[in-house]
């Protein structure tokens, strides 16, 4: 499969120039009467050139994720869709060269029932925050993966999820997880019993402001979670603002009867300016931090200057500069400078 | 140089009952799938026709920016946007062939079989 895999994406060029292909779009491979079947992808290269005193952290090159979609509508009730990929497939600095199999990262059907509510049953991105659903660096304005999205909650669930449109300006989406999927080959968490949901509300077509919750338990990591927060996007003109703030409570039993607990914490705010056709310029900020009992307590804190040029809308190279700094347990900082080039195809 | 108005209207086949023209943006950012019992399949003429930049701008209220950013992340959830045609006269074939097709054509193209939806005005500039 990982051959197959590694083949689809180097044809990309082959069959971009086929008859019902649009970068961005996808190669329409059957379209009549409401049914269609639709080829697509996405591929970001990367490279990260870092300055710190933490030994472990080196400058690298890689593919920072990469994937094959197949997707498509069978009729008004129902549609599909699978992902073949992964993030990190291929990371190579001065100590080590390390690859990621690609696996199916998403692979669901989704069952129309009305506009108030559609079933979706398998493997899909939980649908809490602007960044999670949307992860890829095609989608994104910043390289770099936001402090609140770096293993604050289960990135893929499997399981099955209820949303859908109240009105005409609010959606909800709920679900649970129908495994145990300690699998981390698939998911940067290895969960069970993962459960919760997000209530949005739309006032453009992308700005909006939600609040979500959910709850969690991981074996591996030794975790029982739930945690709450709240996100907004908004659009004026040539100008986009989005913040995700989360707050997680954690405890996990020891030996003696008692629990170990914690509390995190994790916010970002991002400003993103359309400064002349094609070119942005993007600001953030954000934060994590935990305050443990039985657990160490650590603050990490960082902020983002970048530079986006779209030469389409779905191709885009990335120039950032970031500056890191983590306090309290395991404590370092890092100046860091990311590079990127990423299509959505 | 002369500016004129022609009039364009939004037609719905002759199947599918009306809908409101508010919810038109949801039925082009296929958050709606459906109008009553049919299925709502919306239509769009090619990018560059100025009708599809008026339709876009006056009716569901998007820019050309906003409209490429969010099919490119409906595209990553497994979501087409609207069928494109590339004339008034594929668009109205497409509207009487294809049961619940929705879309916006100037008057003389209307069939007695299509559902006016709403008119509109697009400003026309004439040589």
């Amino acid at each position: 499969m990982k051959t197959i895999f590694i083949i689809l994406l180097m044809l990309f060029p082959l069959y971009s120039q086929a008859d019902g292909y649009q970068l961005g779009r996808g190669l329409s491979l059957y379209e009549k009467d409401g049914f269609l079947l639709n080829l697509g992808g996405h591929l970001s290269l990367r490279a990260e050139g870092i300055e710190s005193n933490n030994p472990t952290l080196k400058s690298n090159i890689g593919v920072e994720n990469a994937g094959i979609m197949l997707y498509g509508e069978g009729s008004k009730y129902l549609s599909f869709l699978l992902e073949y990929g992964n993030e990190a497939l291929w990371n190579y600095n001065e100590d080590r060269s390390e690859t990621n199999d690609p696996v199916l990262r998403r692979g669901y059907v989704d069952i129309h029932l009305d506009t108030m509510a559609n079933l979706k049953l398998g493997r899909f991105l939980t649908p809490i925050g602007i960044y999670n659903p949307t992860y890829i660096n095609a989608l994104r304005w910043s390289n770099i993966r936001p402090l609140v999205a770096q293993n604050f909650f289960p990135d893929i669930i499997t399981g099955a999820q209820l949303h859908g449109l109240l009105g005409t300006d609010i959606e909800y989406a709920i679900f649970t997880q129908l495994n145990d999927d300690e699998d981390v080959a698939v998911s940067h968490l290895p969960i069970s019993e993962f459960s919760g949901g997000e209530l949005r509300y739309l006032f453009g077509i992308n700005s909006r402001v939600a609040l979500n919750y959910g709850t969690f338990k991981s074996n591996t990591l030794r975790e029982i979670c739930q945690f709450g927060g709240a996100n907004v996007l908004y659009e004026w003109g040539d100008n986009e603002f989005s913040s995700e703030f989360l707050y997680k409570r954690g405890k996990w039993p020891t030996l003696n009867t008692q629990y170990n607990r914690w509390e995190d914490l994790s916010w970002y705010a991002q400003y993103v300016q359309n400064l002349v056709p094609q070119q942005y310029l993007s600001l953030r900020v954000g934060q994590k931090k935990r305050e443990g009992e039985g657990v160490g307590s650590w603050d990490e804190q960082n902020g983002i200057l970048g530079y986006i040029y779209r030469t389409d809308h779905a191709l885009s190279y990335k120039a950032e500069y970031r500056y890191f700094e983590r306090s309290g347990m395991n404590a370092y900082h890092t100046n860091e400078l990311h590079l990127s080039f990423s299509v959505l195809f | 140089m002369q500016l004129l108005a022609q009039e364009f209207v939004l037609v719905v086949s002759k199947v599918c009952i009306t809908t409101q023209v508010e919810a038109l943006q949801n039925i082009y950012l296929k958050k709606e799938k459906s109008i009553g019992s049919c299925q709502a399949i919306p239509l769009n003429i090619q990018a560059d026709m100025p009708q599809r930049m008026f339709f876009m701008k006056e009716v569901i209220h998007v820019s050309p920016t906003q409209w490429n950013r969010y099919w490119d992340m409906m595209h990553f959830k497994g979501v087409q946007p609207p069928h494109v045609v590339h004339s008034n006269q594929a668009m109205a074939a497409y509207i009487q062939k294809v049961s619940g097709a929705l879309g916006y054509l100037p008057r003389t193209f209307l069939e007695p079989s299509m559902q006016v939806l709403a008119t509109f005005e697009m400003p026309k500039v004439s040589p």
